[in-house]
């Protein structure tokens, strides 16, 4: 191919990249389609990353989700409600031990990620609970979750679910036994992404 | 010369006095004999295989024991999880111990569903199933707080202690795991339990 050929790809590639880009814009304030509002909610600054799901053994109805939440908007943002295509019923809880006792209970007014900070979903503390699956979930399988927000929309987050969930790269010893739940600082949203379809 | 011997004598007054009161204070605090604990029961239920368990289970060899539910969305999987990984731990370095767990949900947990459950977290695991009541009463002997909570037509979760009971091979109570401890302090726990060096 000659030079004059590649030069004129290449500006049709760039060109078509830009009317993409321009019909995105031109769709995200009707947030009707998931992509649209994932969009949105990207745009409002949240970033989910380190999302997983626990394996569920053979027999065991529920399982939980985690993840970390930055927002690096200016607004907060509530997490109000998640649905997995796995699981008939789906609620946020939180879990506190108490002399030994494990009691957790759930979240009705969702979870409220503040500007600028971040929030972690981990083993031991808040999650997603999954209630009636359908199915066992393995080691190693991948799911697209809503995330629904009360203001930017809806987030479709790929999990992956793992058999020791909150103990990947991003999660270290430290970080399991450390209470604060919310910090500061955007360096641990490496992978966020906000997935459209 | 009297003088002397008056300041001598209020002088060995006062120490004996000071040594009769630090050693009322310092056996106040000097660590009592431990009474050995009494924990556990005789007890006649069904193993996740079907076969008939007894306590006699709990006496055959270093055993981890566990109360909890398959309902259990996080403690249970993840102890059973850890239990199995330090177990292998365990025979690695020449030892063994078993699993025991038993369900406080047994209307929900039946001998079925334990089948399912139990392999999955590896070999070496006996679930215990049965009676209601006698479930109830093992738990009771073990000092296990058990209470169901998030009650909705669809089911309900059960909040309960956390807690590994670690038992030599006689099944008698040697210590515990707690949920929150780090996994390499479990392992020396477990590497004592079942008489390995530290």
């Amino acid at each position: 191919m000659s030079v004059a050929g590649l030069f004129i790809s290449a500006i049709l590639l760039s060109l078509s990249i830009f009317l993409w880009l321009i019909g995105l814009g031109a769709s995200a304030p009707g947030l009707t389609s998931p992509a649209a509002a994932a969009a949105s909610c990207a745009a409002a600054g949240l970033r989910i990353s380190s999302a997983e799901i626990r394996a569920s053994a053979p027999g065991a109805p529920v399982s939980g989700g985690y993840m970390l939440i930055a927002n690096e908007g200016s607004q907060p943002q509530r997490l109000v409600s998640v649905s997995a295509p796995f699981s008939g019923r789906t609620e946020l809880h939180d879990m506190k031990m108490d002399k030994g006792v494990m009691k957790m209970f759930e979240l009705h007014q969702g979870v409220t990620v503040p500007a600028g900070q971040q929030l972690i979903f981990r083993p031991g503390g808040r999650h997603i609970m999954f209630m009636e699956l359908d199915r066992q979930l393995r080691d190693g399988e991948r799911y697209r979750l809503a995330l629904v927000f009360d203001d930017c929309g809806t987030i479709e987050q790929l999990f992956v679910v793992t058999r020791m969930p909150g103990r990947g790269h991003n999660h270290s010893d430290d970080d399991e036994t450390n209470d604060d739940e919310t910090n500061d600082g955007t360096g641990h949203a490496t992978d966020a992404h906000a997935h459209g379809h | 010369m009297r003088r002397t011997a008056l300041i001598t004598a209020v002088f060995v007054i006062c120490l004996a006095g000071a040594f009769a009161l630090s050693e009322y204070l310092a056996r106040q605090y000097y660590p009592q004999p431990v009474q050995p604990v009494r924990l556990g029961a005789a007890f006649s239920l069904t193993a996740h295989d079907g076969s008939a368990v007894t306590e006699q289970l709990l006496g055959s060899r270093p055993s981890a024991l566990f109360f909890g539910f398959t309902h259990c969305p996080e403690v249970c999987p993840t102890t059973l999880n850890d239990l199995s990984v330090l177990r292998e731990q365990i025979q690695q370095a020449g030892g063994d111990f078993q699993i025991v767990f038993v369900t406080l949900d047994p209307l929900r947990d039946t001998q079925d569903v334990l089948a399912q459950y139990i392999p999955y977290f590896g070999s070496g695991i006996t679930g215990i199933t049965g009676p209601e009541g006698e479930i109830h009463a093992l738990a009771r002997a073990w000092g296990v707080f058990w209470q169901k909570n998030n009650i909705t037509p669809e089911g309900y979760n059960i909040d309960h202690t956390a807690t590994v009971f670690l038992l030599d091979e006689t099944g008698s109570f040697k210590g515990t795991i707690d949920f929150h401890e780090s996994r390499d302090i479990a392992l020396m726990k477990l590497k004592r339990l079942t008489k390995l060096a530290l």
